[in-house]
Parts: C-alpha cells; sequence; structure tokens
C-alpha cells in the first residue's frame, strides 16, 4: 500500500513541476498586453490591459492566483477564442483521442508480433528487415512521411483524403503517420526483451522438460516483455494524447496537437498555460497507471508473502 | 549388467563454430556409457567439455557426430515427445530454470498437459514429498524459494516425466554445503527407489566421490581417465587427475599442514 502511496506522491510532484513550468514559460515568452493591444499602444494602454490580465500583480502572487484556480480545474478564459480554456481543450480532446488510441492500437498489433519473431530468429533476413525499419521509423521525421504520405496516397492517386476527420477514410494516413514512432519503439524494445528472456535458464529447462520452444516463445517468454513494453507504451500514449502536434497540423486534424499550434502562435498564454497542464496530467496518469500495473503484471515485484 | 545400458555414446564429438577463429573442439571422440541404476560422474575443469557433452546426452545441445543410443534407440536429431522426456535434466542455476512468471504449481500442470501419459502416475503432492518438500509450494513464485527447495523442485520436474536416465549438470554446485548433502542423498534415494539411471557433472571432486559409482575424468574434450570412482581416485593414473587429487585438502593433508605451522 505504501508502495502506491509513494507512486502517488511523486505522481503529483511531476505533476506540479510541470505546472509550474508552464506558468513561468509563459510569464518568459514576451509581454501578452503587447500582443493584445499591438506595437504601437501607449503606456496607458498597456498597463490598462495588464491590469485586467493581473499580469502586473507580483510574479509571486500570480502564481498562488493560477495554482489556486488550477485546484478547482479553472484554466482561465483563452485570450483568442474568448471561451473557457478548459471547455476549448475539451472539445478538441475526442479528436486526438480517437488518433492516439487508433496509432497505439496500430503499433501494438503490428510491432509486438514483429519483435517478438525478430527475436525468435535473430539475424535471419526477416529480423534484418525488421530491424532496419524500425530503425527508419525511428529517425525518419514525423512531417516528412506525412507529406510524403499525403503527396503519394492523397494527391497523385488520390486513394484517401488528406486532411480533415469527416470521413471514416481520413483516420487511416493520419493514425498510420502517428503510429511510426510508437511501431518501431515497440518493435526494437520487444525484440530485445524478448531476446533477453530467451536467453534465460528458464528456456532451455524448459525445452529440457519437453515444452515446445513455440509454447517457450508465446506462453513463457512473452510475459518477460509485458514490463518494458508497457513503459514504451505509457510513455507513448502520453505523447500522442498530448498533442501529436505535428500530425494534427500536416493534416489540419481538429485535435489538441493543432490547438496548441494555433496557441503558440497566438501567443495565448492562458490557452498554452492550460493545454501544458492538460497535457501533463495525460502524461502523469498513463505512466502512474502503468507503475501500479507493475506488480500485478510481474509477481517479482509484488511483496514477498512467504 | 542385465539389461541394455540406459545411455550408450560413441565417438562422440562436438565442435563449435567461433567467429573469425578456427573451430572450438569441446569434445573429442569421446565414449561413454551409463547402466539401468547406475550414476556415473563426469568431472573436469571448466572448458574441459564436460557441460557440452552432457547438453549433447541430453539433446539440447549440438552433437557434431558421433552415435547416440538411449535405452536402445537412437533419437533423431529434434528430440519430441517420449524420446524428449526419457532423458531429462537438472542444471546449475536452479531458481534460473524456473520460469519467474509462473507458480510452482501451474508449471506441474503445464508439464502434465504436454506429456498426459507420462505424468499420471503421481500427484503433485505425492511427488513432492517424494522430494522431501512441503505441498504448500505449489503456491510459490520461483523467486520465493531457497537454492535448495528450487533444486528439489527442478528434481521433481524431472522425475515428473519418469525419465530413464537424468542428466545432472553442476546441480550443486549454486547451492551451500548443508544443501548439496541434503541432494546427495535426494539423489542416492531417487537411484534406489526408481532404478533411475545419473549422468553426473561436476568439477566437485568431494560430490563425485560421494555419489558416483563410476567417474570419467575430463580433459581438454577427451576422458583421460575413467573407472569405478573408489580406484580412480585412489590410483590415479593421468597426471590431471593426480593433479586433480592432489588439489583437494584431505584430512591427513590438513594434520600436516597444522603440523607445519606449530
Amino acid at each position: 500500500m505504501s508502495r502506491a502511496a509513494a507512486h502517488i506522491g511523486r505522481a503529483l510532484a511531476t505533476l506540479w513541476l510541470a505546472v509550474t513550468a508552464a506558468f513561468l514559460l509563459t510569464r518568459v515568452s514576451g509581454d501578452p498586453a503587447v500582443r493584445i493591444a499591438g506595437e504601437l499602444a501607449t503606456d496607458d494602454i498597456l498597463d490598462g490591459i495588464r491590469h485586467q490580465l493581473g499580469t502586473d500583480r507580483p510574479l509571486i502572487v500570480q502564481y498562488f492566483d493560477y495554482l489556486w484556480h488550477l485546484i478547482r480545474f479553472d484554466l482561465g478564459k483563452s485570450l483568442t477564442y474568448h471561451t473557457d480554456n478548459l471547455e476549448l481543450i475539451g472539445s478538441r480532446l475526442p479528436a486526438s483521442l480517437a488518433l492516439a488510441v487508433g496509432a497505439m492500437a496500430v503499433a501494438i498489433v503490428v510491432g509486438v508480433p514483429l519483435g517478438v519473431i525478430s527475436a525468435a530468429r535473430v539475424g535471419s533476413l526477416i529480423d534484418r528487415v525488421v530491424s532496419v525499419i524500425s530503425l527508419i521509423g525511428q529517425s525518419v521525421p514525423l512531417f516528412w512521411v506525412g507529406l510524403m504520405a499525403i503527396m503519394f496516397l492523397a494527391v497523385r492517386w488520390g486513394m484517401l483524403p488528406a486532411g480533415g476527420n469527416e470521413s471514416l477514410t481520413a483516420y487511416i494516413l493520419p493514425t498510420l503517420t502517428l503510429a511510426t514512432i510508437p511501431l518501431a519503439q515497440i518493435t526494437r524494445l520487444t525484440r530485445s526483451s524478448m531476446g533477453e528472456a530467451l536467453s534465460g535458464g528458464f528456456i532451455s529447462a524448459g525445452l529440457a522438460r519437453g515444452l515446445s520452444r513455440t509454447r517457450m516463445i508465446w506462453n513463457h517468454a512473452l510475459r518477460h516483455t509485458a514490463l518494458p513494453v508497457l513503459t514504451v507504451i505509457a510513455l507513448q500514449a502520453g505523447m500522442l494524447l498530448s498533442g501529436s502536434v505535428t500530425v494534427e497540423v500536416v493534416y489540419s486534424w481538429p485535435g489538441m496537437g493543432r490547438l496548441i499550434a494555433s496557441a503558440v502562435e497566438l501567443r495565448d498564454f492562458t490557452l498554452v498555460q492550460g493545454l501544458v497542464v492538460v497535457a501533463a496530467l495525460v502524461f502523469v496518469v498513463a505512466n502512474l497507471a502503468v507503475d501500479l500495473l507493475y506488480p500485478v503484471i510481474d509477481p517479482r515485484l509484488r511483496r514477498s508473502r512467504s | 549388467m542385465v539389461d541394455a545400458p540406459v545411455l550408450v555414446g560413441e565417438h562422440l564429438t562436438i565442435v563449435h563454430a567461433r567467429r573469425g577463429r578456427e573451430p572450438l573442439v569441446a569434445v573429442n571422440d569421446v565414449a561413454l556409457d551409463v547402466g539401468r541404476g547406475e550414476i556415473v560422474g563426469i568431472i573436469g575443469e571448466s572448458g574441459s567439455g564436460k557441460t557440452s557433452l552432457s547438453m549433447a546426452v541430453a539433446g539440447i545441445g549440438p552433437l557434431t557426430s558421433g552415435t547416440l543410443r538411449i535405452a536402445g534407440t537412437t533419437p533423431g536429431t529434434i528430440w519430441k515427445g517420449d524420446e524428449r522426456a526419457a532423458v531429462q535434466v537438472i542444471f546449475q542455476d536452479p531458481v534460473g530454470s524456473l520460469d519467474p512468471r509462473q507458480r510452482i504449481g501451474r508449471g506441474l500442470h503445464e508439464l502434465r498437459r504436454v506429456h498426459p501419459r507420462r505424468t499420471s502416475w503421481i500427484t503433485d503432492e505425492a511427488l513432492f514429498e517424494r522430494v522431501g518438500l512441503s505441498s504448500q509450494l505449489l503456491q510459490r513464485y520461483p523467486q520465493q524459494l531457497s537454492g535448495g527447495q528450487a533444486q528439489r523442485i527442478a528434481i521433481a520436474r524431472a522425475i515428473l516425466l519418469r525419465p530413464t536416465l537424468l542428466v545432472a549438470d553442476e546441480p550443486t554446485s549454486a547451492l551451500d554445503v548443508r544443501v548439496q548433502a541434503q541432494i546427495i542423498v535426494l539423489l542416492r534415494e531417487l537411484r534406489e527407489a526408481n532404478d533411475l539411471a545419473i549422468l553426473f557433472v561436476s568439477h566437485d571432486f568431494g560430490v563425485v566421490r560421494a555419489l558416483c559409482d563410476r567417474v570419467n575424468v575430463m580433459y581438454q574434450g577427451r576422458f583421460v581417465e575413467t573407472g569405478p570412482t573408489g580406484e580412480v581416485f585412489d590410483n590415479p593414473q593421468h597426471e590431471y587427475t593426480r593433479r586433480l587429487v592432489a588439489a583437494v585438502p584431505s584430512r591427513a593433508g590438513i594434520a600436516r599442514r597444522r603440523e607445519e605451522v606449530a
């Protein structure tokens, strides 16, 4: 029980750090009053706006005011959209969520078996092909993958829509593009942790007892890859959910990622702050869930009952 | 010997290919036999080829050339079903030879599913009693066991399949001396009760002497001396065996050294 409490404590500390960083970074990125009033505004006007925004107060006061609002789930009002930030983010979240879940599903369903197959035949042709492809998948920038997919599949061959999320087919390209990095990572990690598990003594012991190699791979060794793979899934899930900025911009996807891009562009500091807080929350919760799941998956991490 | 020997190996040779270097001849034209109910030792230092040999005999390591007959039949290149079950192995690292994610009882259940006919002769509880363990351990995970308990479980898993030959590769090396002695007693009991033949691989002179009927002294891939354990160790003929015997502190030797110090 105290283990879980420690994890929750650490998650809260992480969240606090992210929240504080969001506050400080938006304060050093320029005066929002100047953006609102324009370069030519007089000092009187600027002071008025600052007073309205509350940015004329001492930083520490602003900080505690911001925390106080956060605790009550109040993310403030957007300076450009003139609506409640929480509502705005909430309206964009489902589109990002759909994309993230789809991409993660593709990455797991394809990545885990690929990793297992390459680990079972280290050095074979299939292993080398998988290694090279996953290395490329991890290294190639997402916007390039997106642009190429649009150029060939959407524009030249007209097979799939290039953007938006109106039709079901519109999900295919962004989902696959977003899946490249987690797919590559899951494949590589499954392969390496599978390789490690397969070299364990209990594998040869099992073979010596007459258990088949297939059984040892899929029933015994695979369970040992669950932990590292789950960790990557959690890390990647946080990344995917909290704004696949590139992919959403490239495919003009109406999700959180595009909202982040425009909020930064417009220097809408309350919105940027709100988005960072929500993203951090998603990230921390995803990782906390995995931390709490570890002992369920691996009996070695449970307290010994003997 | 009335029965045909359990294991007969002739001209056994194992060559390991090495990248960028010339191949390593781990086992060089060795003849090995084990009779029913007999405990035969292979003693040698690390790198002598004893593990390569024992793994090949157990069918989980490569055999480059030579003939191997187990209970009168020649196994194929891939051992399956009964062939596989007929020769069982226990390893040096007892905890490592159990799947850490599997309760002990589940592991036995899995073996019973894979070998339904061979395993129906005994219940889990009776099996555990036979190796001197409480059946409460069936609920445990491997990491909740001591080394001695884990090795007893490895032995239980092996004899569950009613093997005709048990290959034991340094089964006591990772255990402390008191537990070592218990495992040796257990192996001896199993031999008496089940007429089990055991190929016992070790670098430990004392353990081999305590347990084995016959011994093969292995040095650089060959058997340099072979015969009844007592004869070989009391009257070593080969230079290597003599060094091996001399390296063990005997009671007389220790007494002499004490006198020298005093």
